[in-house]
């Protein structure tokens, strides 16, 4: 039978091991029917820089480029400098400017632009770029201090255990830094994605990536929960943006939490786990396992609500991993 | 019996059949360290002592009718989610094995409740059949021996038709159930 283990946003950001948390991000949109439909659609944008980075709490948009890379320089300087034209680069593209200062039309024509040229006439449209740390950027796996982070790497930022029914998380595992944009028109996460990849080809390497689609939990009171491709209503129980105490004690480190690792403050961890959804199997479950119709979770559980979150899913095997 | 290394939970100690498979086909398993001559024992002789206390109780158990047709389509399941994609028998590649097993399984369920079938939805019978059928044809070809080709030298188009075909299979014998049942 399918194992099922079930994250809540809140675990998945909350109590984690997998990345940390830095700063900023952005959003901007257009009038398109795919950001008319969402909320952070339109002309909206998101500040890449501030108190928190944007993705977390910001209103959770419909699509999702989660991207891990390996480090695969040994220099600090050059992950400094990666980092660095990172940052600008998310910023801008947050503005929904293009990743580079000259573009990706105008400038020399002997040499290639310093943008990938796909969002040419799109707008930021919800736009927020999201980076994070594994613990691999801190030590090695023989444990060996690798740019002169280890001192700081955070207390809790460890690699994951094994959890039953799970498989090959160890690729996910060693990854050292991941991003996720979530934009809110079809096409921006990938092309986005790729001018960062281009950025640190020779610092960083792709390890994985995954694209999402169709915004299945809720991080905002604002936001109604659509269902999920087995048709249950997943991420109702989500601590939302506007419940700032919860949030304050469940997703954000706070400045006193780990004295190792204070640049973390202000920031928070995140697990990510891909999970196999095997839906011809499930689509052939009698109603009375799958209580498909107009339930929005399982029966037993009576309200849906915070207790939805345990309420069991047909997953099964995963691998690696997923942001939600 | 049957746990897979992958299912346990922190604390629970890993026996049964998958245990000895691993350590008879270890090649997948990288760095690993053999069991000795007593824990093989050990391990093979408590799954002996397991499957014949299985098999004395089983044999004093009853089912309905809708135990029956539901444990069909369940062995079918187990088919889609881990013996035609090879997660099964994972040290081994003995999946065909397995799939041939929750077959028969699935057709004697069947076959026991044709009767009933025949009077109640006749087209699905029909159905049914021919689909078990076709599906052991794929299988048929797939024979080595006494046994069966190692799961690595399927090819993909042949993991795609066994696939389909349980597909084919599996999604009428969902209404088995309630056919027999009406």
């Amino acid at each position: 039978m399918a194992g099922s283990q079930n994250l809540s946003r809140r675990g998945l950001i909350g109590g984690g091991v997998a990345a940390a948390g830095l700063a900023g991000a952005f959003v901007a949109g257009r009038a398109t029917d795919d950001a008319a439909a969402t909320p952070g659609g339109g002309d909206t944008t998101y500040a890449f820089r501030g108190e928190h980075q944007a993705g977390i709490v910001t209103p959770a948009q419909d699509r999702l480029h989660f991207a891990a890379f390996d480090v695969t320089t040994g220099s600090r300087a050059q992950l400094v400098a990666l980092l660095k034209a990172w940052t600008a680069a998310a910023d801008r593209m947050s503005r929904g400017l293009p990743a580079g200062e000259v573009g990706p039309v105008e400038g020399a024509a002997d040499v290639p632009p310093d943008d990938t040229g796909e969002a040419i006439g799109l707008d930021a449209s919800g736009l927020t770029i999201t980076f994070g740390f594994g613990p691999s950027l801190f030590r090695d796996a023989r444990g060996r201090d690798r740019f002169g982070l280890a001192d700081r790497q955070p207390e809790a930022l460890r690699d994951l255990p094994h959890f039953p029914a799970t498989t090959s998380t160890r690729r996910a595992r060693a990854a050292t830094c991941a991003f996720r944009r979530v934009p809110t028109i079809r096409r921006w996460p990938c092309t986005r994605s790729a001018n960062l990849a281009r950025i640190g080809f020779g610092t960083v390497a792709v390890r994985w990536s995954q694209l999402g689609f169709g915004r299945t939990s809720t991080t905002s009171t604002a936001q109604s929960t659509p269902r999920n491709l087995f048709g249950f209503k997943d991420g109702t129980a989500n601590v939302k943006a506007e419940e700032t105490a919860a949030l304050e004690e469940h997703v954000w480190v706070g400045s006193g939490d780990d004295v190792k690792a204070l640049w973390l403050a202000g920031g928070s961890y995140l697990v990510a786990r891909r999970i196999n959804m095997r839906i011809e199997i499930w689509d052939r479950q009698p109603r009375s396992v799958t209580r498909r119709t107009s339930w929005a979770a399982p029966r037993a559980r009576g309200r849906r609500s915070r207790a939805a979150a345990s309420s069991p899913n047909p997953t099964s095997r995963c691998r690696g991993a997923t942001a939600r | 019996m049957d746990a897979r290394e992958a299912d346990l939970e922190q604390g629970q100690r890993w026996t049964g059949w998958h245990r000895i498979e691993k350590d008879l086909w270890p090649a997948r398993a990288g760095k690993y360290e053999s069991l000795t001559r007593q824990e093989r024992a050990r391990y093979a002789d408590d799954l002996l002592a397991d499957t014949r206390t299985l098999d004395g109780r089983i044999g004093k158990l009853d089912f309905t009718v809708d135990q029956i047709a539901n444990g069909s389509r369940g062995l079918m399941e187990e088919v889609a989610k881990g013996k035609v994609t090879g997660e099964e028998e994972y040290w081994s590649r003995t999946d065909l094995w397995d799939f041939q097993a929750n077959v028969d399984g699935a057709k004697k369920a069947f076959e026991v409740l044709e009767p009933v079938l025949e009077r109640n939805d006749p087209a699905l019978e029909h159905t049914l059949e021919e689909r078990f059928d076709a599906l052991q044809v794929l299988l048929d070809r797939q024979r080595d021996g006494s046994g069966f080709t190692s799961y690595d030298d399927l090819s993909t188009a042949e993991v795609k038709r066994l696939a389909d075909a349980v597909n084919a299979l599996a999604e009428p014998l969902s209404q088995l159930t309630s056919a027999v049942l009406s």
